[in-house]
């Protein structure tokens, strides 16, 4: 119990589409513990970006439980909310997810400069994350100038640079060609490990879900 | 903090096209604001020039009535005293009583003044605009107003009796003179103060105009001049003399103060749209910056001192242009003679002088940055407002 990062006690999440209500999540339940690496699947629409959003407290479910860390989200107002995501989610999005105002540093920087981490800090963290990622020659580059893959590897950077106890990523290889989808999974994989993450992708790409210990597979909302 | 007012000005910064679009939309109002602000300046500074040119000068020195002789001797005295006045331009002695004059055809009641010929003929417009006749040439005779001479059916040289509350006497009328002002024209005439000094032997009323040097500060002159009067002497200035000049130039400044508003308005609602359009293009950032953890209030923050940033280079930009057209203007003027010409008499000068004045250089600067940050409230509260997962799905 000690060990539980995520549990999800019958979660459902409805949407309202015109007079119509459509259901995103049915009565979901499941457990992982910390250090899980979880393949989320599931075709297009069947909810696996509304559990990713519950998970990283930016909605409320309708009904069910979700307890974090030891900690129950849907209890957090927006304030709580965004303060939980500071110190304990990393978000990893499909693609254009870099502030183009700032450069590749400080884009990485930016979840350290959230929680007030000193500057001698943020610049010894960041060094160092940009050197194992190789994107070391980008530091004072800005978002604009790089590739798709190095934009998804700087990403990833910045998903983890405030480690994490939970990192999100939806299909984060999704418009990457293969050999930048490599480079990035490489990433993640590396940095997952290293900092004892406990990991949630979504996808539908096998390549992708099949490098993951773990399948959680989606249809229509329900957990197969 | 630091952090977000520098990604702020970062975002100013790449948002170029945006930034300089809405940068010069600002800045092309203030500095229209300023030139307007000017020109109003100088339409107020021209009419009050006019209207006191014609007789009442900028400030008067009142005194009670005195008999003739105590009268010049105290007018001697204070000529003296306001002779150390630099801020003084043109000092003009006056004695004035009222008179009926009669002639073979008519009477009129009129107010004569007593003046220096010598020194109004530099300041006021009657010796300039003399019908027939000539300008109390020797100090001597009496000129009268265009009207009067009509109704009393005179012409120079020949005489009228002048019937004061006291003594009667004949005098020669030596000249006519037209303002075109019907009442001026009416019930004014003058007569040199030399002539005055000897020929009469009544109470008068004594007082003495003052010009003063152009931008003078008025009220500070007349708390100065107060301080060398005697008892019953009274200072006053233009606008207790002509008060409906007074007034017009409230109404002036107060249809200005409408414009600036209205162009202020415009100028809010330019910045508000500038805004809203950049905030709605970066939902999907303000949604990663709200995933990541960033508060409401430092999006709110972040699109504030956009607006803050912008408005503020725009301001400065906006002065500075509209301070320097002013400048190159103030040179030059604008010459409005071709809509002033259907008074030929009244208009002492037709050309209007903008002017800065630092309420009409600082004013729109300031309402241009408050309207700014005003304005940026709404798009502000929008960015921090949208629900994350609104946009989340659109990544």
């Amino acid at each position: 119990m000690a060990n539980l990062a995520v549990q999800i006690d019958q979660l459902s999440r409805f949407y309202k589409s015109g007079k119509n209500q459509i259901t995103a999540l049915d009565n979901i339940t499941f457990e992982l513990e910390t250090g899980a690496q979880v393949a989320l699947t599931g075709p297009s629409g069947s909810g696996k970006t509304t559990l990713l959003s519950l998970l990283g407290a930016l909605e409320h479910p309708d009904s069910g439980q979700i307890i974090l860390f030891g900690q129950n989200i849907n209890l957090m107002n927006e304030r709580q909310g965004a303060d939980f995501r500071r110190h304990n989610v990393g978000f990893i999005f499909q693609d254009d997810a870099l502030m183009p105002e700032l450069t590749v540093f400080e884009n990485i920087a930016l979840p350290l400069i959230l929680i007030k981490t000193t500057a001698k800090e943020i610049e010894r963290r960041v060094q160092k994350i940009l050197a194992d990622l190789d994107l070391a020659k980008f530091s004072q580059s800005f978002p604009p100038s790089l590739s798709g893959g190095e934009k998804q590897r700087v990403a990833v950077a910045r998903a983890v640079i405030h480690r994490p106890k939970l990192l999100l990523a939806d299909e984060p290889t999704a418009n990457l060609d293969r050999q930048a989808a490599t480079l990035v999974l490489d990433a993640i994989d590396k940095l997952a490990v290293e900092y004892n993450l406990t990991m949630i992708m979504a996808t539908h790409d096998p390549r992708v879900y099949n490098r993951l210990p773990t399948r959680l597979e989606l249809i229509d909302g329900k957990l197969i | 903090m630091i952090f977000w007012l520098r990604f702020a000005l970062r975002s100013c910064l790449r948002r170029r096209r945006r930034t300089i679009i809405t940068l010069a939309g600002i800045a092309f109002g203030v500095a229209t604001l300023v030139v307007l602000g000017a020109i109003m300046v100088g339409v107020n500074d021209t009419m009050v020039k006019n209207a006191v040119a014609i007789h009442s000068g900028n400030i008067v020195v009142k005194g009670t009535s005195l008999p003739l002789p105590q009268a010049f001797t105290r007018i001697d005295k204070l000529i003296v005293e306001l002779e150390s006045f630099v801020e003084l331009e043109t000092i003009l002695p006056r004695l004035h009583f009222p008179a009926l004059i009669t002639s073979d055809h008519d009477n009129s009641p009129i107010n004569i003044v007593a003046v220096d010929p010598r020194r109004e003929i530099l300041q006021t417009p009657v010796g300039k605009r003399i019908v027939v006749g000539t300008y109390l040439e020797n100090d001597e005779g009496l000129l009268l107003g265009e009207v009067a001479a009509k109704k009393l059916a005179v012409k120079p040289g020949d005489k009228v009796t002048l019937i004061t509350s006291t003594e009667v006497y004949e005098i020669k009328v030596s000249g006519i003179f037209s303002l075109a002002i019907d009442a001026f024209d009416r019930s004014m005439a003058f007569i040199a103060l030399a002539q005055a000094r000897t020929m009469l032997n009544l109470a008068v009323n004594y007082e003495i105009t003052l010009f003063t040097r152009s931008q003078s500060d008025l009220a500070q002159i007349a708390k100065k001049l107060n301080r060398k009067l005697d008892s019953g002497e009274e200072v006053h200035l233009w606008s207790e003399i002509l008060p409906e000049v007074a007034q017009l130039v409230k109404l002036n400044e107060f249809s200005m103060a409408i414009m600036v508003m209205l162009v202020i308005i415009i100028l809010g609602f330019g910045v508000a749209n500038a805004l809203l359009i950049s905030v709605m293009d970066r939902y999907r950032h303000f949604a990663i910056l709200k995933a990541i953890g960033v508060r409401p209030h430092e999006l709110f923050l972040v699109i504030m001192a956009e607006a803050f940033f912008m408005c503020l280079v725009a301001a400065i930009l906006g002065t500075i242009l509209g301070s320097a057209v002013t400048f190159l203007w103030a040179d030059y003027g604008l010459d409005l003679s071709r809509y002033t010409s259907a008074n030929p008499h009244f208009s002492v000068n037709s050309i209007i002088y903008p002017r800065l004045t630092p309420t009409m250089v600082f004013a729109p600067q300031m309402m241009a940055l408050g309207a700014g940050v005003l304005a940026a409230i709404w798009p502000a509260l929008v960015a921090g407002r949208r629900p994350i997962t609104q946009v989340m799905r659109g990544l």
